[in-house]
């Protein structure tokens, strides 16, 4: 029969439980001496190093999704063309939800209070018309179309630079990995390691514990928390980095008056977070396994 | 308590033990003799579910361990107080804390393990040796402090590898007396060993085993060495 003494007696002892492992992971941390240091530094490094390229990546992604979005195009008329007429016609193409005239005279009008420099030349803008289409997936048909067009001289859609800009993200985007890969598997080795040693050293006491009918998660979990706590620990650490990263990045882009936009940063120490805890717990179970007969 | 019933231990085509056959009651106390590499260890080992039997059954304390999983082994061991040739004390902690740590590690009660550790300690004639570390301890003395944890948890039944291989013949029979008054209290003890002057002096129930078989089993006589 259930009994509320015997669940609290038992709850007490878990907690006490509980309180040994923790000073248990902390004697571990204790014991471990100057590699606590050398650990940290180098999941704060590896750490910093992803958060700086997966940054990269959201704020190129960002800059790609955004261009992408704006689904306009200028059409330049032939000289011969008369705009008035034109205007209707490409307006009635498909996918096409709103076309604008923009006269020649008024352009270069623009154009000479924005450049006040330039010398005294005809005028050598053509009549544009510029069209807004419903979806980004539209925009290559209505080039081919616009083009087909007898009075039209050219079509722009700034298409060659969203694929640089897309390339670029896609770069970033493999080397990050393959990079971040390659210092995961350098970091899981350092920790895993470092735990053999600690276990190695405390073998006495886990064989007296094993012997005595202490359970096995109880011996596994002090040095599972240690792995996972370099892992957060770094991962907190390397807020500042890639803070600062991000920063110098917004800097730059906001310079060109680009912007990128969004919550990136807290979703990427998030990802740290998650990943250098992980990355930490994966280690400590490597040494485990290997090393630790429970 | 413990029942060996045609057990076989290998070791790749290395027979450990070969159609082993005994019964140990609740209460017995009991050697194991036999030279190094006849099976005493492995018997051990069998009985604390180190080692799984290759053929035969293993029963301990109502619990058959040949097919026990090893999520369950903790819960055997709990049950049995394991004494070895080595003390296998902690050396920074004090006598209190080596027969403390696995209570503590149990979860249990700061004011009971007070009681248990003081308990104990008082039954092995250690109690003005409390806060003294190991190495502070003659060998006798740490492993009474072994033997001291090896009871702490109220065991049924307690098993000794050669505990008294590192100590001089002063010590050994103090601890070989002292295993008795725990054996006269209720508790089963199982003892392996080599000092078969002990064996003669305590005349008890004896299994002798050699080549990896049972050769005899029975109350020692001096003149049937």
């Amino acid at each position: 029969m259930f009994s509320l003494s015997s669940f609290f007696n038992a709850f007490a002892k878990d907690l006490r439980i509980g309180q040994r492992i923790i000073i248990e992971t902390f004697g571990g941390f204790r014991r471990s001496g100057w590699m606590n240091l050398i650990i940290l530094v180098t999941m704060t490094s590896i750490l910093s190093i992803f958060g700086a390229l997966t940054l990269l990546t959201l704020d190129s992604q960002h800059l790609v999704d955004k261009w992408g979005s704006q689904v306009a195009i200028s059409v330049y008329l032939k000289d011969s063309a008369n705009l008035a007429d034109m205007e209707p016609d490409l307006r009635d193409l498909p996918h096409v939800i709103k076309a604008e005239s923009i006269p020649k005279a008024e352009a270069w009008q623009a154009y000479l209070q924005d450049q006040p420099d330039v010398p005294d030349i005809p005028n050598p803008l053509p009549d544009t018309v510029r069209l807004e289409i419903d979806s980004p997936a539209n925009v290559l048909d209505i080039i081919k179309l616009a083009k087909e067009m007898p009075d039209v001289e050219e079509v722009r859609y700034p298409y060659e630079f969203l694929q640089q800009i897309r390339q670029l993200a896609q770069g970033v985007s493999i080397f990050g990995m393959l990079f971040t890969v390659f210092l995961g598997v350098l970091t899981l080795f350092i920790i895993s390691n470092t735990l053999s040693l600690l276990i190695q050293a405390r073998r006495q006491e886990i064989e007296i514990l094993r012997m005595m009918g202490v359970s096995n998660w109880y011996i596994r979990m002090p040095f599972l928390l240690q792995g996972s706590l370099y892992g957060l620990t770094g991962a907190l650490f390397a807020y500042t980095p890639v803070a600062s990263f991000q920063f110098f990045v917004r800097s730059v882009l906001s310079f060109f008056q680009w912007d990128t936009g969004g919550q990136n940063l807290y979703f990427v120490v998030g990802l740290m977070v998650i990943i250098g805890t992980l990355v930490g717990g994966i280690g400590a179970t490597n040494s485990i396994k290997k090393y630790l007969n429970v | 308590m413990i029942e060996f019933t045609e057990v076989t231990k290998r070791y790749g085509n290395q027979d450990a033990l070969r159609d082993v056959n005994f019964t140990i009651d609740s209460g017995e106390f009991v050697f194991l003799v036999g030279p190094s590499g006849a099976g005493k260890s492995t018997i051990m080992k069998l009985i604390y579910r180190e080692e799984r039997a290759t053929e035969g059954m293993v029963t301990v304390d109502g619990i058959d361990v040949s097919t026990l999983k090893d999520s369950q082994v903790p819960l055997l061991r709990r049950r049995l107080g394991v004494v070895f040739q080595d003390f296998k004390l902690l050396p920074r902690h004090t006598a209190f804390d080596n027969v403390a740590y696995v209570l503590r590690a149990l979860g249990t009660p700061p004011n009971e393990v007070r009681r248990r550790v003081i308990g104990a300690l008082k039954v092995v004639g250690l109690i003005d040796k409390v806060d003294a570390v190991p190495e502070e301890l003659s060998g006798g003395e740490q492993q009474r402090v072994g033997i001291a944890r090896a009871i702490v948890n109220g065991p049924n039944l307690v098993i000794a590898d050669e505990p008294t291989g590192n100590l001089d013949p002063q010590s050994s029979e103090e601890i070989m007396n002292l295993l008795l008054q725990i054996n006269q209290r209720g508790t089963t003890v199982l003892i392996s060993t080599h000092n078969l002057g002990l064996v003669e002096q305590m005349q008890k129930r004896v299994i002798a085993i050699e080549s990896s078989q049972i050769v005899a089993d029975g109350v020692f006589q001096s003149n049937a060495s």
